[in-house]
């Protein structure tokens, strides 16, 4: 059993890591590699090429940047306080309703994005690009906070508030802190998918407004492999410190087991 | 503080939980509420600390009209059967956060600014020492035993030296070997405390161990009120006789001219109230006693449990009657004894 186990977790390291890796080490091949590029500059070595990719796409890393800042506070002012209904105050249908949440996750891009045109095309593209990103980030808020929200004896807050606590301080002191963990987690997990999200961002983009998984596309099929690998690393640069927090983060909250 | 509920209605949605409740608490004495699981107990305490409002009615703290009052400006402490205890925070913010919240007491009496730095900590340790934390201070409540996480609770909720006291069934979640060290211990404190507790439980010995005043609740009304003992021997009704500890009732109809002389019953010669009327005597099991005199019954279950030997008696009309004998004196089972009543009076209840 146990060896069966790291077999499989040796399997899911490979199938993580080895695209990356892949790609990592296409970004820092050799020279002749890049050969010329579609517009017809030269790009002698490693450095050369980084720069070469952060000043091309550096407005799309600028889009990407803005998009993420627009929807994580947006996904957890949405999803947190949902979340918070849906274990504390239920109301009739409320159970549909939180699965219903999670739909988006299983609407494909395309469709969503189609849809979102059709009914608010009329919106800044900006704020298209946004909504979809809301639309796949929301559900992930919804079950983290929704799953940490459980764990909490209903009892704190009348607790706190026979303790002489109003609604806000006991807020402040006792519910925020309590659920801070799986806000940041949650936070943490909506800046993953919306810097990586690639289906509605590509339907969705226009020229001017473009997020860089997007650009990515491009790069990959029309330049050559390692500037579109070289591009994928220093878009995967941020990414990674957020991805050891959630671990981290998710590794603490296992350990920690079972409130009191 | 005296606390007076008049008249409360409580329903969750269509379903009525609390009809029409009258109550007294006295100031400074301990009332135990008790009643079977679903009769509101737990509601009425929680519309006593504010957590729930009534439907219609009223609740006086020492006169003034609390009724619309939330929990954080009444002046009450709680303790719920969960502890409730905060996880984020030591054993010392837990007992602090009461007297660190910005709490506007209703009850002008002990309205005040928040303590000191100084008195803040001493009324930490003062609480602590009152259970019997002092070492546990830096503690989380995880790593607590549950005895010691009831006794924080405790200390939590007498910290900020409430006027009224609510606890909800604090022991059920103790081990029975330690519900009983607690619940002794318990009482002493609250009677050392002076507070005006209001004490939920639906275990009858914790409730005859901690009442000053005991209320028994049924499907949402009181049914009867008063001391203990009182209760204990003179239930207004069948149910009380039986809630409290058990119970032989024995089926009697006096005809008419009945003068409160002994007459025959199936248990032997009693003092019966004038006739006519119908109705029950309340024999409790160790009320029962072997009578040279006394009815006939048959020994159908005899086992020694300690400090008594309960016997399942067989009357002759078939009737069955529990009774206590003192340890190592049960006659043998399928053997005939003669049995009488001990009290010169038992207690009857008429027929509704």
């Amino acid at each position: 059993m146990r060896r069966l186990g790291i077999a499989a977790v040796g399997l899911l390291a490979v199938a993580l890591v080895a695209p990356i890796a892949i790609t990592a080490v296409g970004a820092f091949s050799r020279a002749e590699w890049y050969g010329e590029r579609s517009e017809g500059a030269r790009v002698a070595d490693a450095p050369a090429l980084f720069s070469y990719v952060t000043e091309t796409w550096g407005g799309a890393l600028l889009r990407s940047a803005e998009v993420v800042v627009a929807v994580a506070p947006m996904a957890l002012l949405i999803g947190a306080p949902a979340a918070w209904a849906f274990r504390r105050r239920p109301f009739p249908g409320s159970r549909l309703l939180e699965s219903a949440a999670l739909v988006p996750l299983a609407v494909p891009g395309v469709a969503l994005a189609f849809a979102l045109i059709q009914t608010a095309g009329g919106f800044p593209r900006f704020w298209l690009l946004v909504g979809g990103h809301l639309a796949y980030t929301v559900p992930l808020v919804v079950k983290t906070v929704g799953n940490s929200v459980e764990t909490l004896d209903p009892r704190l807050e009348p607790a706190a508030r026979s303790l002489g606590a109003g609604r806000w301080e006991t807020a402040s002191r006792v519910t925020l802190p309590l659920l801070l963990p799986s806000l940041i987690l949650s936070a943490l997990l909506v800046f993953a998918v919306s810097w990586g999200e690639f289906n509605v961002s590509f339907l969705l983009a226009t020229p001017l407004i473009q997020t860089f998984p997007a650009g990515l596309y491009l790069a990959y099929t029309t330049n050559s492999f390692p500037v579109a690998a070289a591009a994928t690393v220093v878009f995967l640069a941020p990414v990674v410190p957020a991805l050891i927090a959630i671990q981290a983060l998710g590794g603490d909250e296992f350990h920690r087991g079972l409130p009191a | 503080m005296k606390v007076h509920v008049e008249q409360v209605a409580f329903a969750y949605g269509r379903e009525p939980v609390l009809a029409g409740v009258c109550l007294e608490l006295p100031d400074g004495g301990i009332t135990v509420l008790i009643g079977p699981s679903g009769s509101g107990k737990s509601t009425l305490l929680q519309l006593l600390a504010g957590l729930l409002h009534p439907a219609s009615g009223r609740i006086l703290f020492d006169g003034e009209d609390v009724t619309g009052v939330p929990t954080e400006r009444r002046d009450v402490g709680v303790v719920f059967q969960s502890y409730a205890l905060f996880p984020h925070l030591t054993v010392r913010d837990n007992i602090a956060f009461g007297l660190k919240t910005g709490r506007r007491r209703f009850s002008l009496r002990s309205s005040r600014r928040r303590p000191s730095r100084h008195t803040l900590e001493a009324r930490v340790w003062d609480a602590a020492a009152l259970l019997g934390l002092e070492r546990l201070l830096d503690r989380k409540p995880s790593q607590l035993s549950g005895g010691e996480q009831q006794r924080v609770a405790l200390a939590r909720a007498v910290a900020p030296r409430p006027a009224l006291l609510l606890l909800d069934e604090p022991l059920s979640a103790l081990d029975a070997r330690l519900r009983r060290t607690v619940r002794t211990e318990l009482a002493s404190l609250l009677r050392k405390l002076g507070t005006t507790v209001f004490y939920v439980t639906h275990d009858q010995e914790e409730a005859m161990l901690l009442a000053d005043h005991l209320v028994v609740l049924n499907a949402g009304s009181v049914v009867q009120a008063g001391p203990p003992l009182d209760l204990y021997r003179r239930p207004a009704s069948p149910f009380v006789a039986s809630f409290l500890g058990e119970a032989n009732l024995v089926e009697v109809a006096v005809e008419a001219g009945g003068d409160g002389r002994p007459a025959r019953t199936p248990l032997g010669r009693l003092p019966l109230p004038a006739g006519p009327v119908r109705g029950w005597l309340l024999v409790r099991p160790e009320d029962v006693t072997e009578d040279p005199q006394g009815a006939v019954a048959t020994v159908a279950d005899a086992r020694g449990l300690g400090p008594h030997d309960r016997v399942l008696l067989t009357l002759e009309n078939g009737a069955e009657v529990l009774a206590h004998f003192p340890p190592g004196t049960a006659p043998e089972p399928g053997s005939m004894v003669r049995i009488g009543v001990r009290s010169r009076t038992p207690h009857f209840l008429a027929d509704a």
